[in-house]
């Protein structure tokens, strides 16, 4: 009897906490299909500094005007998106071609500068980019790439996150199958390329996921590095959405949204599985 | 299980289709979003800021005529026999105009004849009366100037005589007086007081008497000797009054001139047989006469002057002639006759009928040899302005002048053409370009047309320049 009632509440806390966490969501549901005027006079306290700000469960006059003046009036969200796109996979795919081979690295060679330089990158795994926010700037001011994707993108493609996540799917490859490998007669790169990236696919997809979502949601570095509006990413476009605006705010909110769910709706169980051996691992 | 597995397999590979999907159509939103926005974008045609002058180009119809006009007068009160020439005709010089009739002027001629010996005899009348006025006022002065020294001689004896016995009774009265001595009279006074008293003052009474009297007859005989010289005085200053000649005679001496004058042009009109000709080459401008008609005061005919210069004279509304200034140069063109002349000055602008000016233009000489309608073209340059813009491109607003700018803005587009409202204030302009100032750059470029209605911060897209 105990027990059931613990369940009952401790269902109704995850359920509670569930439909917390899901509101903003919601919010972004519901504002994105109400009118202009009603968000005005939901939001006034917002846009006016004063006044009462409400949430809307469900919209008076529910509308889609605003996807399709955002879709078709707004070429200007276009070229966020697209610039988005640009970056999250130039960075993502950057972070791949240099991240699995400095796994493989680390995983297959052991000595002394092996740990130090893979302490190294924890280290830097942990650095915040407040941190190196200053000298990546001057490194991109003296190669002169500042207000160029370049500027986001080439510090990016050496992100250290990636490398530890994917070592540690190449550490879960049994030795086995490297000796099996090697009585074939096949070299390194046969190793790496037959063995170890098959088999540290999940981990591999898991890292490349987190990076996308990190960086389709990147703020600081773009706000940092990138002046011309023309190259702004998506989420540096949505501040600029003003009050005459507002149901835009909701439609790109979740025009940025969309992407990342069907991605992760998309690559759930590489997530689950990648992260899944980390875990198993650890 | 195998089924599940299939499923599975399906949901999977339709999941990572999704995101091909996802941004396939993202792809053609974009080209359907940038295709609309090409579509609503206004497309605007632009111009720089010019400095220039304005040009006002004016037209002004008239005619071409010679500076003066000419009158033909005939004496009056003669028959036209035939008209030869109408209005508007050309006529050369000695061409015939008309003619009178013969029998008419033979009869004129008679009658005037007839005036002026009727002159004549008058103007000889009053010479003789006025000879005879001179004779007798001659006479007249004679005749007063002997009455005159008549009374002047007759009334100074009588004076004198008067005189004289006025000063012996006088004498005898002062002789009188002294002979009556003052102690005698004491001596006496005392025997006979009263006898001599009553004597001599009876005597001295007498003789006071006496010349009291012929004093009072020489003044009144003074007095009428003076009003009888001054009666002669004026009778001989009226006789003298000369006589004033009488202007009739020179009244009629002036009628017989006219008269002889007006029977010399009948004369040489009988001797032309009646006919009247032009002494000049030029256009009838008005007839006043007919077959049949008599003649009058009024000119017989009007006529242009061929051998005088000529001039255009043409009339342009008031509110068109602060572009007509004297000394500005135009081109005149003749379209019937095929001239065009250039460099033609304005000579003069007057005010001519209500709400309209007349221009002058003096031609050269040989220029033209005809009269007809003209019209002058010339333009009128303002000052130079620093700011000019298409007329096209400004608008009056409540806010009062203002153009449209195209304006640069970095946006997430890109570099975007944006419309700013600028408000000017407007100089001058004609119906091309206007003058203004205010907040306008020479490098500015101006919004002359638009394939649709621009709001403030508008983008934009150039499509000519």
């Amino acid at each position: 009897m105990n027990r059931s009632i613990l369940k009952i509440v401790s269902v109704l806390i995850t359920l509670a906490a569930c439909v917390i966490s899901c509101a903003p969501v919601f919010l972004i549901l519901t504002g994105a299909i109400t009118g202009k005027y009603e968000l005005m006079e939901v939001l006034s306290g917002i846009w006016n500094e004063q006044g009462r700000t409400d949430f809307m469960l469900v919209p008076s006059f529910p509308t889609l005007w605003g996807f399709v003046e955002l879709f078709l009036d707004k070429p200007e969200f276009y070229i966020v998106f697209w610039n988005s796109v640009k970056l999250t996979a130039a960075i993502v795919l950057g972070q791949i071609f240099f991240a699995v081979p400095a796994a493989w690295g680390f995983s297959r060679w052991h000595g002394a500068v092996s740990s130090l330089l893979y302490d190294l990158y924890v280290i830097l795994m942990l650095l915040p980019f407040q941190v190196t926010m200053l000298s990546d700037y001057m490194v991109a001011d003296y190669f002169a790439i500042l207000d160029t994707h370049a500027a986001i993108i080439l510090p990016a493609m050496y992100a250290t996150f990636p490398v530890i996540i994917i070592y540690r799917s190449f550490q879960g490859i049994p030795e086995e199958l490297y000796e099996a490998c090697s009585l074939d007669n096949g070299g390194s790169w046969n190793m790496f390329w037959r063995i170890g990236v098959p088999l540290a696919l999940p981990g591999i997809k898991a890292a490349a996921l987190l990076s996308a979502i990190e960086y389709w949601n990147m703020i600081e570095q773009p706000l940092l590095f990138l002046k011309t509006p023309s190259l702004w990413p998506l989420s540096i476009y949505l501040p600029a959405v003003d009050s005459e605006h507002v149901p835009y705010i909701f439609v790109c909110s979740l025009m940025v949204l969309a992407p990342m769910v069907l991605l992760l709706f998309c690559g759930k169980d590489e997530l689950r599985n990648g992260i899944g051996t980390l875990a198993l691992k650890e | 299980m195998h089924v599940i597995k299939n499923i599975k397999g399906i949901m999977h590979h339709k999941k990572t289709n999704a995101i091909g999907v996802f941004l396939m159509a993202m792809m053609i939103m974009t080209v359907l979003s940038r295709f609309a926005d090409s579509v609503m974008i206004p497309r605007v045609t632009v111009c720089s800021v010019q400095d220039m002058k304005l040009e006002y180009p004016v037209e002004i119809e008239g005619r071409i005529k010679t500076e003066g006009e000419q009158a033909v007068y005939c004496i009056e009160n003669l028959r036209i026999a035939h008209v030869f020439a109408e209005k508007n005709d050309l006529v050369k010089k000695k061409d015939p105009l008309f003619s009178v009739d013969m029998e008419d002027l033979e009869i004129k001629i008679a009658q005037m004849e007839q005036e002026v010996r009727a002159c004549e005899i008058g103007i000889a009348e009053i010479e003789n009366t006025y000879q005879e006025q001179v004779k007798q006022q001659e006479r007249n002065l004679n005749r007063a100037k002997e009455d005159y020294a008549d009374i002047l001689n007759a009334t100074q004896q009588e004076l004198d005589l008067l005189y004289r016995q006025m000063e012996e009774a006088r004498i005898e009265l002062e002789q009188y007086s002294a002979l009556q001595p003052q102690g005698a009279y004491l001596e006496d006074a005392a025997k006979n007081e009263e006898q001599k008293e009553q004597t001599d003052t009876q005597r001295r009474e007498e003789l006071e008497q006496k010349y009291e009297e012929k004093q009072r007859l020489y003044q009144e005989t003074a007095a009428s000797r003076e009003e009888a010289l001054k009666n002669a005085v004026r009778q001989m200053e009226d006789a003298g009054t000369s006589i004033t000649k009488s202007s009739s005679a020179a009244l009629q001496q002036m009628e017989q001139e006219k008269i002889e004058t007006s029977l010399q042009q009948l004369y040489h009109l009988r001797e032309e047989n009646g006919y009247v000709c032009s002494a000049f080459e030029g256009r009838i401008l008005e007839c006043g006469i007919s077959t049949g008609s008599i003649t009058s005061l009024d000119p017989v005919f009007v006529m242009e002057d061929f051998s005088q210069p000529f001039q255009f004279e043409g009339f342009i509304e008031e509110s068109a002639s602060i572009h007509v200034a004297e000394g500005m140069e135009g081109v005149l063109e003749m379209e019937r006759e095929g001239v065009i002349l250039e460099g033609v000055k304005i000579s003069r602008v007057t005010e001519a009928e209500e709400g309209s000016c007349r221009v002058i233009a003096k031609l050269a000489a040989e220029s033209v040899k005809k009269t007809g309608n003209a019209v002058l073209s010339f333009t009128r340059e303002s000052k130079r302005y620093a700011n000019c813009i298409p007329r096209s491109s400004l608008y009056n607003g409540s806010f009062g002048y203002y153009f449209i700018k195209v304006t640069e803005e970095d946006t997430v587009l890109g570099r975007q053409l944006r419309a700013e409202y600028v408000s000017v204030n407007l100089i001058e302009c004609n119906d091309e370009f206007a003058a203004v100032y205010g907040n306008v750059s020479e490098h500015d470029k101006i919004v002359v047309r638009a394939s649709k209605g621009i709001k403030e911060g508008d983008r934009i897209r150039i499509t000519e320049e």
